[in-house]
């Protein structure tokens, strides 16, 4: 990894108008849990621009090409350690239609449907009991050293076992299915190669209602801090962006499979029932100097106006309804809350999720009465095609996987628009609003970093795992003023929890592995 | 019929199902990191041949690395066993290393439950290297009742690389410390202590 001290920059486009210098910190080759946040001020001391910078390069894309094509769902998953499942199943369905099968046996959909909402169920309960919770129950400016799930566990000892209970039975939703917790194997081109035995079924069966009832329990207890708090939380901003997600044929939500929506944000529906495989036609990825992670954004409405947000809050908004009857109640009372502006807002991400944590619930519940999870017939066969374009509502939201693969049966291109991307620019955003709610003169403080972090944290964006790391996501945040040949502040969070506030010109990323 | 079982030390009345915990963790990608897999790895092949209880009686898990949810696995046993390998120095060997050689194929250290204020035990909680002691600290936090008998087991490897196989010195270490667990197991765990039976 490279170092830079601080330097001197010349505006340009890229750069807030009053950027005078700047920090960077150089790729590393694989930045697990690194972010960056540099705030902009103008003249008067105010909050021009914050910016989340994403300095890792994965590069999935380019050394999958010329592999064989069945490797894809398991290669690919390695991107990640918290949300494989996502992308073992994204791969799988655009090779479903690159095998030429466009419906799978009932076993074979109904595993992976179960592995899916296993996996949204425990990547929900991760993102709320242990990162989340411990901000909105324990307070922002709680002892850092506390804002963690035993620090919940330390005040709020059953609801922080039901968190861990509920994450560890999703995770045992996804061995059941695919083999093993992380990195499993059994979604292949055309359907599954393993079914649930009937053992399996009944022993995850009898525990889902436990499982339901503290979800349902979750769900009461955000709506209680929405009540209570609900002026606070709004400090951190809302957004009037498109929302983007699938939906299924009759309009409601479908975390699987289904068509493009997508929604002004005064809830006009401005496309709808859109052939996910062509989502070149109707997404622009644009890039920044600043970061490895690009701008997606609809090509029809350009830049800005083209900006979307993905995820929990942009599912419940897009879809007509949920087809389970606690989850949807709950979804009502979310979209009404405080005439609708919750489901708008940053902190309104937590509800959401939480609303799609006990909908998982509920559908997992469901599915595992049905002794079509035990069928012998795993996968179908079709005329091989060139290309096949995978779309899925992964726990932060849609992602998108697209192969092409010559004669050869190796892959000749591979694009990936994972669903933290999609909110990039509503991210940053979110950013901003946060910094200049909360920033007071140039003093940077820990409570001022926690605040930023919230932010970030609410979309729970996945940067290689960067903030499943129990809030210990190191962070660097600089505060700049016009004419100062350096940061005129700097606080550096490492991921050991301590803080650093350097003295001379800042050194960035010594801490980086 | 009869059946007959390898060699074995006298095995006393079985403990209840799961009494006993081998909890290892421990990438088996990189060389010998795997230790831990592999010790349980051969811990599930071996019990194969002891009586039905006695099997049901030991209960295996590997992860990868250990996480908040590992916690709860400790509850309701009475003798736990954490397995992960160690490096001499922690840091790869290094060939001219006379400490290395020194260093023993296993440790065998007994742990007891955490006292005191429990937040500063809880600090590897969320790295990727969760401690033995954490764990415990979590589960009495969750308000789990601790098992009484609580061992880590320290097996030595040498080398860490993604892709590496296992090195010899790992191989050995490995062996050495199969041939020491049983005996040890039926004689030394408290929970094993009483009464005897005899195989076949």
């Amino acid at each position: 990894m490279t170092q830079h001290a601080p330097e001197a920059v010349s505006p340009r486009p890229s750069l807030p108008a009053n950027a005078t210098r700047r920090v960077a910190i150089d790729p590393l080759s694989r930045v697990e849990g690194h972010g960056k946040v540099t705030i902009w001020l103008d003249d008067d001391g105010q909050v021009v621009e914050a910016r989340l910078h994403i300095v890792e390069f994965r590069g999935f894309e380019a050394f999958i090409v010329g592999r064989p094509y069945w490797e894809a769902p398991v290669v690919v998953q390695r991107l990640c350690g918290i949300c494989p499942v996502s992308h073992h199943l994204a791969a799988a369905k655009a090779l479903d239609r690159l095998v030429g099968v466009t419906q799978l046996p009932p076993t074979a959909e109904k595993m992976r449907r179960l592995m899916h909402y296993g996996q949204v169920l425990q990547s929900h309960a991760l993102h709320f009991f242990y990162l989340a919770a411990p901000d909105l129950l324990l307070g922002f400016s709680a002892d850092p050293a506390q804002r963690n799930v035993f620090g919940l566990a330390a005040q709020k000892r059953e609801l922080a076992r039901q968190g861990i209970l509920v994450r560890q039975f999703g995770q045992e939703c996804i061995e059941a299915t695919a083999g093993k917790r992380i990195h499993g194997t059994s979604a292949v081109p055309g359907g599954i190669h393993k079914n649930l035995s009937r053992r399996e079924r009944m022993a995850l069966l009898s525990r889902a209602p436990e499982i339901r009832s503290w979800c349902e329990a979750a769900v009461a207890l955000i709506e209680r801090l929405f009540t209570e708090h609900a002026r606070f939380f709004a400090q951190f901003g809302s957004f009037q962006t498109k929302t983007f997600s699938l939906v299924a044929a009759d309009g409601s939500l479908d975390l699987y499979d289904g068509t493009i929506r997508v929604k002004e944000a005064n809830g006009a529906i401005l496309i709808d029932q859109f052939d996910p495989s062509a989502y070149d036609q109707l997404l622009v990825e644009a890039v920044r100097p600043w970061s490895y992670m690009k701008f997606p954004y609809l090509k029809a409405y350009g830049e800005p106006d083209g900006f979307y947000r993905v995820g929990p809050s942009a599912r419940l908004i897009n879809c007509d309804r949920l087809t389970t009857a606690r989850a949807e109640a709950a979804r009502q009372r979310f979209l009404t809350f405080d005439q609708g502006a919750v489901a708008h807002s940053t902190l309104g991400y937590h509800w959401a999720r939480l609303i799609e944590m006990l909908h998982c619930a509920e559908l997992i519940e469901a599915l595992l009465t049905d002794a079509d999870l035990e069928g012998g017939e795993l996968r179908a066969r079709g005329q091989r095609q060139h290309r096949g374009v995978g779309v899925i509502e992964a726990p932060r939201g849609t992602l998108i996987h697209h192969y092409e693969v010559g004669d050869d049966d190796l892959i000749t291109y591979c694009n990936l628009i994972v669903s933290t991307t999609h909110n990039n620019a509503v991210m940053n955003q979110a950013v901003t609003t946060a910094a200049k709610a909360f920033l007071s003169g140039v003093t940077i403080t820990e409570a001022l970093l926690n605040h930023i972090e919230v932010a970030v944290r609410a979309f729970d964006p996945c940067l290689s795992c960067a903030t499943h790391a129990l809030g210990q996501m190191p962070l660097v945040v600089s505060l700049h003023h016009k004419g100062s040949p350096s940061p005129i502040d700097q606080l550096i969070r490492h991921s050991d929890g301590t803080i650093e506030r350097p003295t001379a010109a800042p050194a960035l990323g010594t801490k980086g592995t | 019929m009869t059946t007959q079982y390898p060699e074995r030390p006298l095995l006393p009345a079985p403990p209840p199902p799961g009494a006993i915990l081998i909890l290892a963790c421990g990438n088996d990608l990189r060389g010998d990191d795997a230790l831990g897999a592999r010790f349980v790895a051969e811990i599930e092949r071996q019990k194969q041949t002891l009586p039905p209880a006695w099997r049901d009686a030991i209960v295996t898990h590997w992860q990868l690395q250990w996480g908040p949810e590992t916690a709860l696995l400790l509850a309701n046993r009475h003798t736990v066993c954490f397995v992960d390998a160690y490096a001499p120095n922690g840091i790869e060997a290094s060939p001219h290393g006379a400490e290395r050689a020194a260093a023993p194929p296993f440790v065998v250290t007994r742990l007891g439950p955490p006292d005191g204020t429990l937040a500063p035990l809880l600090a590897s909680v969320g790295t990727h290297q969760v401690s033995p002691i954490a764990l415990l600290a979590a589960a009495r936090l969750l308000g789990l009742a601790l098992p009484a008998s609580l061992w880590q087991i320290a097996i030595r490897g040498e080398h860490f690389t993604l892709g590496a196989p296992l090195s010899a010195l790992a191989s050995r270490a490995l062996a050495e410390t199969l041939t020491w667990f049983w005996p040890w197991l039926v004689g030394e765990t408290p929970i094993c202590t009483n009464g005897t039976i005899t195989l076949n």
